[in-house]
């Protein structure tokens, strides 16, 4: 146990040493002021044009149901403007402005959209190079010749991996806060939030609304987040595992990514889809209640697809790296 | 700086100041091999890489391991600390199976597979303590003890990046010493170093093993294992084709002598009319290029050491003058021939 | 410099527990709350709106407008989707000599009478027109005109319009307008409403002309009669501006106005609210 410790110690520092890390957290802050900045004009640019945020309310509302009689936009994209037009409603109704400008929501807002690429991105920085960085730099030669089972050494990893995960993940959070709560003010965590927003058919099921603080639905956020966040890991540490090439295996993941975000919004009749892994990431969908990508789709389906593709990748992982014959 | 690779090893070489030569070669007999490789094979996609290799390692012994570059030398090395698994065959150190039980042969073992990889974005000290975190009971004190031994103390907190070849040889070697290691694995320990930092290793292998560690080194360089080794497996094709005292096994090859004339036509002629000279030209001359390049022009040949008085002195009544004369080491390729009785094709390395 | 890194570990050990623990809790808060919820925060009950102050434009700052209604208020057929409403308040915004401000347009196209009795109902809908001083509206159009078409025939076409049926749609219809313009006055009795009445889109077809005539002077007349009993609600005439030449003032579908169509309109409501 005292070994194992040690053998994530030493992980744990070559992933800093590396400076891994410390470039997630650049790219971070030279992106989110970019993201806030845009935010910032949009509100800027509705604020003279209504008498309250009631009335802007009502028109999106008014906009989006025009939007609907349209015969030519798909269905798919139908049934969203539906379930907005009924959630912004529920919101008017009880006289809950959803979109008060602090950094709250602006970070869950953030979170809610960089799920599909941006997070799934920066895990890969770690997750791709972390098994193969030691094959392509020869070094495994030195690891493995050590007297410590292979296993262990994975395990170590693995561990060190998620650890940088949940770094991950909190900083993105706190650097989204951090920079929006200069523009839009700092407060904002007890404002209450709709969740539990169920849609039947082209109907929304508001029986088992109810309101939450949106500091927790951050951190709800943020859990969900992980879960999809430590599938993509898993899945990439096993390419890792496969792949010598770090370029090779981030290449192999960034494309599984983003054809998962492509097929979602493809929105398919090919309904045999929800069973990959990469249409299932964006679990936020089911925290807000808008329509999964795939008919079917339930936030405990998404969970079970997303934990059976990660024990696949896991005992791929070990089942190869403890046999594997390091040639080269 | 020689001297204080010595001074430093004092502390590495506990048992060995006390017994004689003698009674230490006998003690080592005794002893059982700590490492020991038993009918070898290893098999890569249908091809035998690696067919029924066999020898064992004394305590305290420099063991060679020679082959041309192909051989399987890597792929042996590798199976000997677990990077590949046998297909077949076993390999033990300190009695313990490497491939069933990594975990504690491995403790015995310190190694450079190739080249000595660390990491490169840390520096020598920190590579060092990763390293020494992977095994019971190393501590800084150990560290700072290794890192004197290979006289890296001076440059030990700078970024592994910036090292040499030669510092990064010294560290590997450094890390390998960690756990103070029965049998230290080399595996072309030379490759890329200039003359000096050659000579140095050689002493510092040299002093390593008389503290009582046992050294196993791959080369393909005869001279090398030569000048280094006490005994030697040969290998070849995946297969052994000698084990045995170096020595021996040299002086029983041909020698190369090389001659130099005045007039290098008539030099020629003159050694080819000899019968009891056999001039080896062309494909014949398994000679190191930088040996022919040393005496631009010379004339090898095959001739015994008893006779080249006799051809000198005929040389000279002929009116042939001769610039020299120069006995060399006979390389692997003749080494090859003389092992496998010529069958072997001496291009085909 | 050794002491600096010996604290690395135990910093970035704990730091990352610690955010893995947050994140493991907020997972498994977001699991609980889609699988067994829990009351939830309590909120204050939602204000209502109150009703703009009336009496007279002439003693408000400004006047605030809202444009309900079907595609007509929408701007449907106006290549640059304006439609009447914004012109319309800047006409009557320079003749009054004040700013007429839009608050929205709640329009959505293909709005019947009955669907928009009931969105009159929704909190929203009451608090946008409890706020305004000016309410436009269009109504009707297709609840007489798309509803009779029968299947198969275009309605850009006129094909398929079956005058008999929207005659015979004409009393429901007449009483769904009647409960809108109840409604509207319920949610707030001081604005003035400005309904646009209805034109024929078919008038290129003579056939037609004479029994959509009927239905249309039956409906607008209906129209008048319900603002002149309620006295604050002007009708606005429009069927004659499409008769001659309607093909210049109607868009490519033959059923909505462009919009010189439009612009025309807009100056109708401008004069009509002066």
């Amino acid at each position: 146990m005292r070994r194992d410790l040690e053998l994530i110690r030493n992980e744990t520092v070559k992933v800093w040493k590396k400076k891994r890390f410390a470039v997630i957290v650049l790219i971070l802050l030279a992106l989110v002021p970019v993201f806030v900045y845009a935010q910032m004009k949009i509100a800027q640019s509705s604020q003279g044009k209504y008498a309250d945020w009631r009335a802007e309310l009502r028109q999106r509302i008014a906009d989006n149901t025009n939007a609907l009689t349209s015969d030519r936009i798909p269905e798919e994209w139908k049934k969203w403007r539906v379930a907005l037009v009924q959630q912004l409603q529920y919101y008017l109704d009880r006289d809950v402005n959803p979109n008060t400008p602090n950094a709250v929501r602006f970070t869950n807002t953030f979170l809610q959209n960089a799920v599909g690429l941006f997070i799934p991105l920066m895990v890969l920085a770690v997750a791709s190079d972390i098994v193969s960085s030691e094959r392509s730099g020869g070094t495994i030669k030195m690891l493995l010749t050590r007297p410590v089972r292979r296993w262990r050494i994975l395990a170590a990893k693995l561990v060190t991996l998620s650890m940088y995960v949940s770094l991950i993940l909190v900083t993105t959070a706190a650097v989204s806060y951090l920079v929006s709560g200069l523009v839009f003010g700092y407060g904002g965590w007890r404002e209450p939030v709709f969740v539990g927003f169920k849609l039947n058919g082209s109907n929304m099921d508001t029986t088992g609304v109810h309101a939450i603080a949106q500091g927790v639905y951050m951190l709800m956020q943020l859990g969900l987040v992980w879960f999809s966040a430590m599938t993509v890991a898993v899945i990439a540490f096993m390419v890792s595992v496969l792949v010598r090439s770090t370029a090779a295996s981030l290449v192999t993941m960034m494309a599984a990514v983003i054809s998962g975000s492509i097929l979602a919004n493809m929105a398919s009749s090919w309904h045999s889809a929800k069973y990959l892994f990469n249409v299932n990431l964006d679990l936020s969908v089911y925290l807000q209640g808008s329509p999964p990508p795939i008919e079917g789709m339930t936030l405990g389906f998404s969970l079970a697809v997303l934990a059976v593709w990660s024990l696949a990748a896991i005992g791929v992982s070990f089942a190869v790296f403890t046999r594997q014959d390091i040639l080269a | 700086m020689q001297k204080s690779m010595t001074a430093e090893n004092a502390s590495v070489s506990v048992s060995s100041s006390a017994e004689t030569e003698r009674e230490r070669e006998s003690r080592v007999l005794r002893e059982p091999p700590v490492l020991s490789v038993e009918h070898l094979s290893k098999t890569i996609r249908g091809r035998k890489i690696i067919d029924d290799i066999s020898f064992d390692v004394r305590a305290g012994e420099i063991y060679g391991f020679l082959g041309p570059n192909g051989s399987g030398k890597t792929t042996t090395i590798r199976m000997l600390v677990d990077l590949i698994k046998p297909t077949s065959g076993r390999v033990l150190v300190c009695g313990e199976d490497v491939n069933k039980h990594p975990e504690r042969a491995l403790r015995h073992v310190g190694c450079i597979v190739e080249n000595p990889e660390m990491y490169g974005f840390m520096t020598g000290w920190e590579n060092l303590d990763l390293f020494a975190r992977m095994q019971e009971g190393i501590g800084e004190a150990r560290i700072e003890e290794v890192a004197r031994i290979v006289r890296l103390d001076s440059r030990i907190h700078d970024k592994v990046k910036t090292y040499s070849l030669g510092m990064r040889q010294r560290l590997g070697i450094a890390q390998a010493l960690l756990g103070a290691p029965k049998l230290l694995i080399l595996d072309e320990p030379t490759n890329g170093l200039d003359p000096k930092g050659i000579k140095e290793l050689r002493a510092f292998i040299a002093e390593l093993a008389a503290g009582g560690m046992s050294v196993f080194v791959s080369s393909h360089l005869l001279s090398e294992i030569q000048l280094l080794c006490d005994r030697v497996a040969i290998i070849d094709g995946g297969r052994v084709i000698a084990v045995g005292d170096v020595h021996d096994m040299i002086a029983q090859s041909e020698a190369h002598t090389l001659w130099l004339f005045e007039d290098p036509e008539a030099g020629r002629r003159l050694l080819t009319d000899d019968p009891r000279v056999e001039v080896a030209d062309g494909d014949r001359a398994l000679l190191d290029e930088s040996v022919l390049l040393a005496l631009p022009g010379a004339v090898p040949t095959l001739v015994r050491q008893e006779d080249i008085p006799d051809v000198v002195a005929r040389c000279a009544s002929a009116g042939v003058g001769v610039l020299a004369v120069q006995r060399v080491v006979p390389t692997l390729e003749s080494l090859f021939l003389t092992l496998t009785g010529g069958e072997r094709d001496a291009s085909g390395s | 410099m050794r002491g600096k890194k010996d604290r690395l570990w135990p910093v970035l050990g704990t730091v990352c527990l610690l955010c893995t623990a947050l994140l493991l809790l907020g997972f498994g808060w977001a699991l609980k709350d889609a699988w067994a919820p829990s009351g939830g925060l309590a909120l204050p009950s939602p204000t209502q709106a109150t009703p703009q102050p009336g009496g007279e434009w002439t003693s408000l700052p400004e006047i605030k407008a809202i444009a309900i209604g079907d595609s007509l208020t929408r701007g449907v057929g106006d290549v640059a989707g304006k439609g009447y409403v914004a012109d319309s308040l800047d006409e009557l915004s320079k003749s009054m000599g004040k700013p007429v401000k839009l608050s929205g347009n709640l329009a959505v196209s293909g709005l019947e009478a009955a669907k928009l009795n009931e969105l009159l109902d929704g909190k929203a809908m009451r608090d946008a027109v409890a706020g305004a001083n000016l309410v436009l509206l269009t109504i009707g159009g297709n609840d007489l005109f798309r509803s009779s078409q029968q299947s198969g025939g275009s309605i850009a076409e006129g094909g398929g319009i079956d005058p008999e049926l929207a005659k015979r749609l004409l009393p429901t219809t007449e009483a769904h307008l009647k409960a809108v313009m109840t409604k509207l006055r319920a949610i707030n009795p001081s604005a003035k409403i400005a309904y646009v009445a209805l034109y024929n889109p078919f008038y290129e077809l003579a056939q037609l002309r004479p029994a959509i005539a009927s239905i249309l002077a039956d409906w607008n007349g209906y129209a008048v009669k319900l603002a002149e009993a309620d006295g604050n609600i002007v009708v606005v005439p429009t069927a004659d501006l499409f008769e001659a030449q309607s093909a210049r003032y109607l868009s490519s579908d033959h059923f909505h106005p462009n919009g010189a169509g439009y612009a025309r309109i807009a100056i109708r409501v401008a004069q009509a609210l002066d």
